[in-house]
C-alpha cells in the first residue's frame, strides 16, 4: 500500500513537471506602481496610466491573459523576485548593474533624465549652472545616480537630497525644500501639462534611459514570457501603436530610439 | 531567488557611515523625550489646573495618530503657515516629531509609575518641612524612575526604528542609504535584510545596557 501510494506521488510529480514544461504561458503577471503618475497609478480605485495601455497591447498581440498587481515603487521587484509576479511594468531604466541581476525585454521607451527648476528660473539653461544648489530626487530612480556622476565628472557641487518617493519630492519642491528636482522627463511633461507642477525643464539632459520590462534570470518560463513581450513590442514600434500610446498620455513620441545620442548604460 | 551574497557583504561598508545620523538622532530624541514625558507626568499626576487638561489633549493627539503623518505635517505643512519655521531641517524636524511622539507615550508611562509609589510618602515628605517640589525630586521620582526602566527601555527602541521614517522628509540614514543603494541594481531584498541586521545589532546594545543599568539600581535600592 505504502509502496503504491509512493509511485502514485511521484507519478503526479512528473505528470505536474512535464503539463507545466510543455504548454506556452498563458497568463503574465506585471507588478505596477500604484502612485507613478502618469505610468501607473490608482485614481478611484481603478488602476491606469500608460503602461495599462502598453499592456493592453501586448495582450492583444500575444494572447496572454494581463493580470496586475499595485504597490509602491520598492515592494515591486519583492513581488518580483519571489514569483509573485512574471515583470515589472513602472517604466523601468535599464543599467549596467541591473542588467546583472535581471534579463530586460526589448526596449520600449527612451526617455530623457531631466533636470527641473522653478518657472522663474530662465537662467537655468546648462547641467553645471546649477552649481551649489540642492537638489532632490527619488530614492527609486536611476537620474539621481546619473546625476551624480556627471556631477563629480563636471566638477559640478551640489547637496544631493533623496526622497522616498516622487510624490514627497515634488511636495519639497514645492516648498522650496529643493531648488532643483531630478526626473523623467516624460513624468515631468505629463505633470506640467495637466499642471500639477509649476515648473520648467533644464534645456540640457542628465542622459536617455533606455526602458523595458526586467524578468528573473535562469527560468524557462520566464524566458518564454520576455521572448513574447519582446516580439510584441516590437511589432508595436513597426505598426506605431507603441508611438500612439505616448501621443495620447504626453504628446509627445518616447517610443524611437533618438538618433546620435548616448544611451546611458 | 537570486540572492547575490557579495553585493549583501558589500552593502555595509556604504550602509554603516549612515548609523551616525541614525543613532545621533535618536539619543537626541530619547534625551528631549525623558525631559517632556517628566514634566508632563508630574503635571499630570499633581492634576495641575488647565495644564491637565491640555496635556491630556496632546497626549490624545499624538498617540492616535501616525508618525509618519505627524513628520509630514511637521516638515512640510506648519513652514506654509507659520514662516518661522521655514529654516528647520529634516534632521531637526525628525527629532521633533520623534520626541513629540514619543513623550504622549512615555509621560503615560511615566505616571503609571508616579501613581505606584504609595501616596503617604509624600505625606511623609512634607510632614519634615520638604515642599512639594523637593518631595517629588528627591522621594517620589527617583522610584517612580525605577519603575519606569523597563517601559522607557521600550520606548526607545521605538525611537531607533521610528528614526527610518525620517526618509520620508529626505533625510540620508541607514534606511534611505540602503534602497538609495538597492534602486541601482534593484536588489531590494538584500538591501532590507541588510538594515535590518543593523537595526538588530543597535537594538541588542541597547538592551544590554539597560540590563546593566537596571542591575545597578537594583543594587542602590
Amino acid at each position: 500500500m505504502k509502496k503504491l501510494f509512493k509511485m502514485l506521488a511521484v507519478f503526479a510529480l512528473i505528470s505536474f513537471i512535464n503539463a507545466n514544461a510543455s504548454e506556452m504561458p498563458k497568463e503574465i503577471v506585471v507588478a505596477s506602481g500604484s502612485t507613478s503618475i502618469p505610468n501607473s497609478y490608482i485614481i478611484r480605485g481603478k488602476h491606469t496610466g500608460h503602461e495599462v495601455d502598453i499592456w493592453k497591447e501586448i495582450s492583444k498581440k500575444t494572447g496572454l491573459k494581463v493580470k496586475f498587481i499595485t504597490g509602491e515603487f520598492n515592494t515591486l521587484f519583492g513581488y518580483l523576485d519571489s514569483k509573485k509576479a512574471d515583470t515589472v511594468g513602472n517604466t523601468i531604466t535599464v543599467n549596467a548593474k541591473r542588467l546583472e541581476k535581471y534579463d530586460f525585454s526589448e526596449p520600449y521607451a527612451y526617455i530623457p533624465e531631466k533636470l527641473v527648476v522653478h518657472e522663474n528660473r530662465t537662467d537655468i539653461k546648462k547641467l553645471k549652472d546649477i552649481d551649489g544648489m540642492t537638489c532632490g530626487f527619488s530614492a527609486g530612480s536611476n537620474g539621481g545616480n546619473l546625476f551624480k556622476q556627471i556631477a563629480k565628472k563636471q566638477n559640478i557641487k551640489i547637496n544631493m537630497v533623496s526622497y522616498d518617493s516622487s510624490e514627497l519630492l515634488n511636495e519639497a519642491f514645492r516648498r522650496g525644500k529643493v531648488d532643483v528636482m531630478i526626473f523623467a522627463g516624460s513624468e515631468v511633461a505629463y505633470k506640467i501639462k495637466i499642471g500639477f507642477i509649476k515648473a520648467r525643464m533644464v534645456e540640457e539632459n542628465i542622459a536617455v534611459g533606455a526602458k523595458a520590462y526586467p524578468f528573473v534570470k535562469n527560468d524557462e518560463h520566464s524566458k518564454q514570457l520576455r521572448m513574447m513581450v519582446t516580439k510584441a513590442i516590437k511589432e508595436m514600434k513597426k505598426d506605431g501603436s507603441l508611438a500612439k500610446i505616448y501621443e495620447k498620455w504626453y504628446g509627445m513620441d518616447f517610443s524611437q530610439k533618438p538618433k546620435n545620442m548616448k544611451i546611458a548604460k | 531567488m537570486n540572492f547575490d551574497f557579495v553585493w549583501f557583504i558589500g552593502l555595509f561598508p556604504i550602509v554603516l557611515p549612515a548609523l551616525k545620523l541614525t543613532v545621533s538622532i535618536s539619543i537626541i530624541s530619547l534625551f528631549l523625550t525623558l525631559i517632556v514625558s517628566i514634566l508632563i507626568a508630574i503635571i499630570r499626576y499633581y492634576k495641575v489646573k488647565f495644564l491637565y487638561h491640555i496635556f491630556g489633549l496632546y497626549i490624545t493627539f499624538f498617540r492616535a495618530t501616525p508618525l509618519v503623518a505627524q513628520l509630514f505635517i511637521l516638515y512640510f505643512g506648519f513652514p506654509s503657515i507659520f514662516p518661522f519655521l521655514e529654516s528647520m531641517t529634516a534632521f531637526q524636524a525628525t527629532i521633533i516629531a520623534l520626541t513629540l511622539n514619543t513623550s504622549a507615550f512615555m509621560a503615560e508611562d511615566l505616571r503609571g509609575s508616579l501613581e505606584s509609589i504609595d501616596y503617604g510618602q509624600n505625606e511623609a515628605g512634607y510632614s519634615i518641612g520638604m515642599t512639594k517640589f523637593q518631595t517629588m525630586k528627591r522621594i517620589i521620582l527617583p522610584q517612580a524612575f525605577i519603575f519606569a526602566l523597563p517601559s522607557i527601555g521600550n520606548r526607545f527602541i521605538g525611537i531607533i526604528k521610528g528614526t527610518a521614517l525620517g526618509f520620508t522628509v529626505g533625510l540620508a540614514d541607514i534606511m534611505a542609504t540602503s534602497k538609495m543603494e538597492a534602486a541601482l541594481s534593484l536588489r531590494f531584498f538584500e538591501a532590507y535584510l541588510c538594515v535590518t541586521i543593523i537595526y538588530l545589532f543597535l537594538v541588542i546594545i541597547v538592551e544590554r545596557v539597560l540590563k546593566y543599568i537596571e542591575k545597578r539600581v537594583e543594587k542602590v535600592s
